[in-house]
């Protein structure tokens, strides 16, 4: 009776610092703490993977521009880290408390030795039908056809890229939300040295042209926001069940991702590398391929495609079952914030679906 | 004592749930380290959590032999051998989840890590057997990821 209740208390305690433990990873997963709102520590922790370490940029635009930092206000800052760019690869980030951003602004703001923001004047109200017809002159080759902006990620060396920069969506929620027409304006008249972004006035527009392509691009946040991602109902794998054995859906599997035009890059088993050699489970197996012209493409888009890479679907029998399955692009994408990348995960679910359609009929 | 857990468990779930939905859905970092450091660094550290590498996947290679351009871009894929037989079992999806993986490419003379946030694909899973596995690789792949930038300063 002893030891039941001996080896009991032992259960019980062994649980409550199982409990503890998990609870302390949940506390330490949920990041910074409220009060230590340092800005160096904030930017690196929630900035610096695409902006860059010293804002010069990367996936992110280059932060420490001096053309952009003596453009926005702090406004503009804060509103950008609270919101986001909805389906621009920007997260928003409501978990940052005031604070928080704050200190995030300032630490962005030591770029420029703090040297205060000089906005251009106000303007007049404009015509936005006549900033339509500018914009569409003058804009659209950038900024795209109703300011959805250039496509891809920012400054890269990794890879070509047709600009040095990405165009801003002009047209995006999160955009409108944060930039005030002061910012807008102050954008038009002085452009963004060290970008493709002229001053509207050196190339010949006049102060009223100025006010009506604001009034324009004011305009576009009437316009619907861009999709996101997919819907989150998707489940979380593509599955089909095989009539065959493990061994014939495979077969059947590798003649389907040629049929694709998919390049099959190697098959093994699921653990693989895990176990002995010749101790594997080989009612497990995986089928890796590629299609190195569609990969090429994504990564220009979005260079964190990585994690869909590369293209492997993954035959397994569960319960008498033969499962063919590989992980849904469309949910998958649901993580990246990236409308560009969601596009391109709808044809990957298709190309995937196929497949596994190919290979379980 | 039963009533207690019950409350424990239900009050570990929802930190659970606060806490990856206050996570970004992907982890990121940038190492100042050129890409082969970083590399080794990254192997370094996946191991040492306890963890095996099973591949490494030279996409960049692939991208070359078929004439595109690229800098170095590969993907490290690891697990607990343990988890790799036993997991199927309880959610046979989640083997297309399986092995882990984190994305390292070179920008310039610094490296990018990747990964999807293991609290975020928790979501996509909801049997109770899984979300500690979920808890554990997103704490794990958080210190590896803070490690190899650590190794950069």
């Amino acid at each position: 009776m002893e030891r039941k209740t001996a080896a009991s208390q032992l259960k019980t305690h062994g649980f409550f610092a199982l409990a503890a433990l998990m609870l302390w990873s949940c506390i330490a997963i949920a990041g910074p703490g409220r009060p230590a709102a340092d800005g160096a520590r904030l930017y690196v922790h929630y900035c610096a993977a695409c902006h860059g370490e010293r804002g010069r940029g990367g996936i992110g635009l280059p932060l420490s521009l001096p053309s952009f930092l003596a453009g926005v206000d702090d406004g503009y800052l804060r509103q950008t880290i609270r919101l986001g760019r909805p389906g621009r690869i920007m997260p928003a980030f409501p978990q940052l408390h005031g604070n928080q951003i704050d200190a995030l602004v300032r630490y962005i703001r030591h770029w420029s030795g703090n040297r205060p923001v000089m906005l251009a004047a106000a303007g007049k109200p404009g015509n936005a039908v006549r900033g339509a017809t500018l914009f569409s002159a003058r804009c659209a080759i950038c900024h795209g056809a109703n300011g959805v902006g250039g496509e891809g990620t920012g400054v890269t060396l990794s890879r070509p890229r047709s600009q040095p920069i990405m165009a801003p969506a002009l047209d995006n929620p999160g955009f409108l939300a944060s930039a005030s027409d002061r910012v807008i304006r102050t954008a038009l008249v002085r452009g963004r040295t060290g970008t493709p972004m002229r001053s509207a006035l050196k190339q010949g527009l006049s102060e009223r042209d100025i006010d009506d392509l604001v009034a324009y691009v004011r305009s576009l946040q009437y316009q619907p926001p861009p999709r996101a991602a997919a819907p989150r109902d998707e489940g979380p794998d593509i599955v089909g069940v095989s009539p065959d054995g493990v061994t014939a859906t495979v077969a059947r599997l590798k003649e389907a991702v040629e049929a694709a035009n998919m390049r099959l890059i190697r098959v093994q088993y699921l653990d693989q590398g895990f176990v002995p050699a010749g101790k594997e489970n080989r009612k497990q197996v995986i089928v890796y391929s590629c299609d190195f012209g569609f990969l090429n493409t994504a990564l220009q888009v979005d260079p964190r495609v990585g994690l869909f890479l590369p293209c492997r679907v993954t035959v397994l029998q569960h319960h008498g079952k033969v499962l063919v399955m590989s992980v849904n692009p469309k949910r998958l994408g649901t993580l990246f914030n990236d409308a560009a990348l969601s596009r391109l995960c709808d044809q990957m679910y298709r190309k995937y679906r196929d497949i596994i359609e190919e290979a379980t009929f | 004592m039963r009533r207690y857990r019950s409350l424990l468990g239900v009050l570990l779930l929802a930190a659970f749930s606060v806490a990856t939905a206050r996570a970004g859905a992907l982890l990121m970092a940038r190492v100042d380290l050129p890409f082969p450091e970083a590399m080794a660094q990254l192997q370094d550290s996946i191991v040492s959590h306890g963890y095996t590498i099973s591949r490494i996947q030279r996409v960049d290679a692939g991208l070359r032999a078929n004439g595109y351009t690229t800098a170095a871009y590969q993907i490290v894929f690891f697990a607990k051998p343990a988890e790799m037989r036993t997991l199927p079992s309880l959610d046979p999806q989640i083997a297309a989840y399986l092995p882990l993986q984190i994305v390292i490419f070179a920008e310039r003379g610094h490296t990018l890590l990747l990964a999807a946030n293991p609290g975020r694909i928790a979501s996509f899973f909801p049997q109770h057997a899984l979300q500690a596995h979920f808890v554990t690789w997103a704490h794990d792949m958080r210190a590896i990821f803070r490690e190899v930038r650590h190794a950069g300063q």
